[in-house]
């Protein structure tokens, strides 16, 4: 069917209504990126002084052992949050949907507020709480009688990562719940009365009617999931800094760190660049594996 | 003839209560160096101004109205910072190349920053005013050599590593001065753990300080005086040599003593605990005694049974136990871009940020400027008067953390919270470092 030639805007009113958002795309986004892959083939220490090195920052980067370890800790930290941050908002949103909750305005606010808190004040609060003298963490299992559980939570290489997720995993429950609830109430009511006639229970009516409905908003919340894990950076650099040594060093802050601490800015762009392709090919790793199960549904 | 004499003198005569006029609107200190051009300089240092436990935000302050009074002519438009984040600060500004007119300068980023032109010689301010150049000792400004010229006016005297102990728990286990070899201090340090006290706190969270504090002592305990040349110079077995390596092994060995928590305090954090008296002694520099002081507050008791000391030597190591890693570290510096009067403006802003009224502010407070000033420490605190006689019987060491690349500073940094977790032992640690420094040696 032709559209109409009056509901077209003219390539000029178009042009000028996508200039701003399309300028504040290239300049944040666009040209930060292709710059960091100019100084990737550099040997830079800041400055005015580069020297073209070729592929040797790539080269380097596949033999180096932190920046492994460090996209582990990302994968690690990817795989928590879509388990438990899209699974207990997943949970809690069915909660909000039903009628046996009370009270779910105030649930609702104590849900999101976190998501409202910048990452710096979240992980300033998280490592009051980790502190080993006078932490919230160990004050509370001296309380209960626990202290052959009491320790330096962010000291111990065993237990950092860990003790890092769940700050990470809270603060974010919300913004998944928000997505959720929304797409959950946006279900007919004639379904799930259907399925309460037909004798459905409350678990049945989750797993074989909301479920497969909200599959679609559940798909978009593990994509960013995985992808704002991939970047993160404020909470670690706040709690820990990537230590102690290396051991909750995650991609964003080696870059941080190659560029900023070691004065290496052209290695510091090729770690960014390795994150990058990293989070790429893990979001569309995700893509295709939920395409397939969309088609399940279909 | 006689017409042009008598315009001459009516013009004279016109001028000379406009010049005085002028004059008299003028400073001594304007009056004296003729300069009253109206110049603002962006100024970025690693002080807040409004810090009430830090020495040089207490100096800064004085030297900013002193300048005020003496320079009306001169605006500083200031941003402070803290020392952990002004580093990072300070790289952003670099890699841009739009470093501020004034500012600290790190030894360790000087090759770098003259390598872009960055970073402007303070040779010809040292050559113009003798008698400030003068208050700089030969140690303090080896620090900001580089190449033949020096590239920062010192701004204080650092004893990077000393132990703060207090005095009164070494006595209740046995020990009324400080331990004088390695096994006295191990000794020392088991019983005062049995005894249910932490012997040595330390807050590495910024991870220099085990750096700084520890291994510049025990590395050169261990090393001596050439390992240090062979780093700069390439040569040598770099951090695979077997007598640096003992140092590293007994920073190791002192871990068994130190806070669990290490790691993730900083600094200023092992403070509150020592004064409660569940820290025997703790390891930090001599920028400690001032927020110490400070920390304490009105109860100054605990700070009164403190003694300072430096780690003892050790069997098999090159290095005498009567030396602290020492000197300036950081330097006031300007931007190499600054031209005439601007230049002129930091010449005069620097002389002010590391004088010896700057030197005695710091005195008040119980910190050291680059200059040794006549001050009777005892009046700040008994503790700081006891360093100042132990500084005299000590001879400053290289500041390694200070000179070395700071790729190679930040893998020792990063290996040295996995030694003294007991992640990697000491070889394992020196190939670690050994790696990066090659790097930057190709």
């Amino acid at each position: 069917m032709e559209q109409s030639k009056a509901l077209v805007p003219k390539r000029k009113i178009l042009f000028i209504y996508m200039f701003p958002s399309v300028a504040l795309f290239l300049i944040f986004n666009l040209i930060p990126v292709v710059m960091a892959i100019y100084y990737s083939f550099f040997n830079w220490s800041g400055g005015k002084t580069m020297k073209f090195i070729g592929i040797t920052n790539y080269i380097r980067l596949l033999q180096d052992g932190v920046f492994g370890k460090a996209i582990w800790n990302n994968l690690i930290l990817a795989f928590f949050c879509v388990v438990f941050q899209v699974g207990i908002a997943f949970v809690i949103s069915s909660l909000l949907c039903t009628k046996m909750l009370k009270c779910k305005a105030f649930h609702q606010f104590a849900i999101f507020m976190p998501v409202i808190l910048a990452p710096v004040v979240v992980g300033f609060l998280w490592k009051i709480i980790y502190n080993a003298d006078y932490g919230l963490l160990n004050f509370f299992l001296r309380a209960i009688g626990q202290e052959k559980l009491i320790q330096a939570w962010l000291d111990n290489p065993d237990i950092v990562m860990k003790a890092i997720t769940i700050p990470i995993v809270w603060q974010w429950i919300g913004m998944y719940v928000v997505m959720l609830v929304s797409a959950m109430k946006n279900i007919s009511g004639e379904i799930i009365e259907s399925a309460v006639l037909d004798g459905a229970n409350g678990i049945q009516r989750t797993l074989y009617i909301t479920w497969p409905l909200v599959l679609d908003t559940v798909k978009v919340s593990i994509v960013l999931a995985v992808s704002g894990c991939m970047k993160l950076f404020e909470h670690i650099y706040i709690i820990t800094g990537g230590g102690p040594g290396n051991a909750s060093m995650v991609g964003a802050m080696y870059a941080y760190k190659t560029s900023f601490i070691k004065q290496k800015f052209g290695y510091g762009s090729t770690i960014s660049v390795g994150i990058m392709l990293t989070s790429l090919t893990m979001v569309m790793l995700v893509n295709i594996i939920f395409g397939k199960g969309k088609k399940r549904y279909g | 003839m006689k017409k042009k004499i008598a315009i001459l003198m009516s013009v004279l005569l016109a001028c000379s209560p406009a010049a005085a006029y002028a004059e008299e609107g003028l400073t001594e200190a304007q009056k004296e160096t003729g300069f009253t051009e109206e110049v603002t300089l962006d100024v970025a240092m690693m002080w807040s101004l409004d810090s009430t436990t830090d020495a040089k935000s207490y100096a800064l302050n004085n030297a900013l109205e002193r300048l005020k009074e003496d320079y009306p002519n001169i605006t500083i438009n200031y941003d402070g910072s803290v020392h952990d984040d002004y580093q990072t600060i300070m790289m952003t500004y670099m890699a841009s190349d739009s470093l501020p007119d004034v500012f600290n300068v790190k030894g360790s980023w000087i090759p770098n920053m003259v390598a872009n032109g960055q970073l402007g010689t303070i040779d010809e301010f040292l050559e113009a005013d003798e008698e400030w150049a003068s208050g700089f000792a030969n140690n303090i400004l080896f620090d900001m050599e580089y190449d033949g010229h020096y590239y920062g006016a010192p701004f204080q005297n650092l004893s990077c590593s000393l132990i703060v102990y207090n005095k009164e728990i070494y006595s209740s286990v046995g020990y009324d001065s400080f331990p004088q070899t390695w096994d006295e201090l191990i000794d020392c340090f088991t019983k005062l753990q049995e005894a249910g006290y932490v012997p040595l706190g330390m807050g590495n969270s910024g991870q220099w300080v085990a750096n700084s504090c520890v291994f510049g002592a025990l590395g050169y305990r261990g090393a001596g005086d050439s390992w240090y040349s062979d780093i700069m110079n390439g040569t040598g077995d770099g951090f695979l040599d077997a007598n640096m390596l003992q140092g590293v092994e007994k920073m190791a060995e002192l871990s068994q003593f130190m806070n669990e928590n290490m790691n993730s305090l900083d600094q200023f954090e092992v403070m509150p605990p020592y004064l409660k008296g569940e820290y025997a002694s703790y390891v930090d520099g001599s920028w400690t005694f001032g927020t110490l002081i400070a920390t304490a507050d009105e109860d100054q008791s605990m700070v009164e049974k403190s003694g300072v000391a430096v780690f003892p030597a050790f069997e098999g190591g090159l290095g005498a136990g009567t030396t602290t890693p020492g000197g300036a570290a950081w330097g006031q510096a300007y931007n190499a871009n600054l031209t005439g009067a601007k230049k002129e403006a930091a010449r005069i802003f620097i002389k002010y940020i590391s004088d010896e009224q700057w030197c005695m502010d710091l005195a008040e407070k119980g910190d050291f400027g680059g200059m040794s000033v006549d001050y009777d420490y005892s009046q700040t605190s008994p503790l700081v008067a006891e360093y100042v006689a132990l500084k005299q019987t000590l001879t400053d060491s290289q500041q390694y953390d200070c000179h070395f690349d700071t790729s190679v500073i930040d893998a020792m940094n990063v290996g040295f919270q996995e030694l003294l977790l007991g992640e990697i032992t000491a070889e394992e640690w020196g190939r670690n470092v050994q790696d990066e420094y090659e790097m930057t040696l190709e």
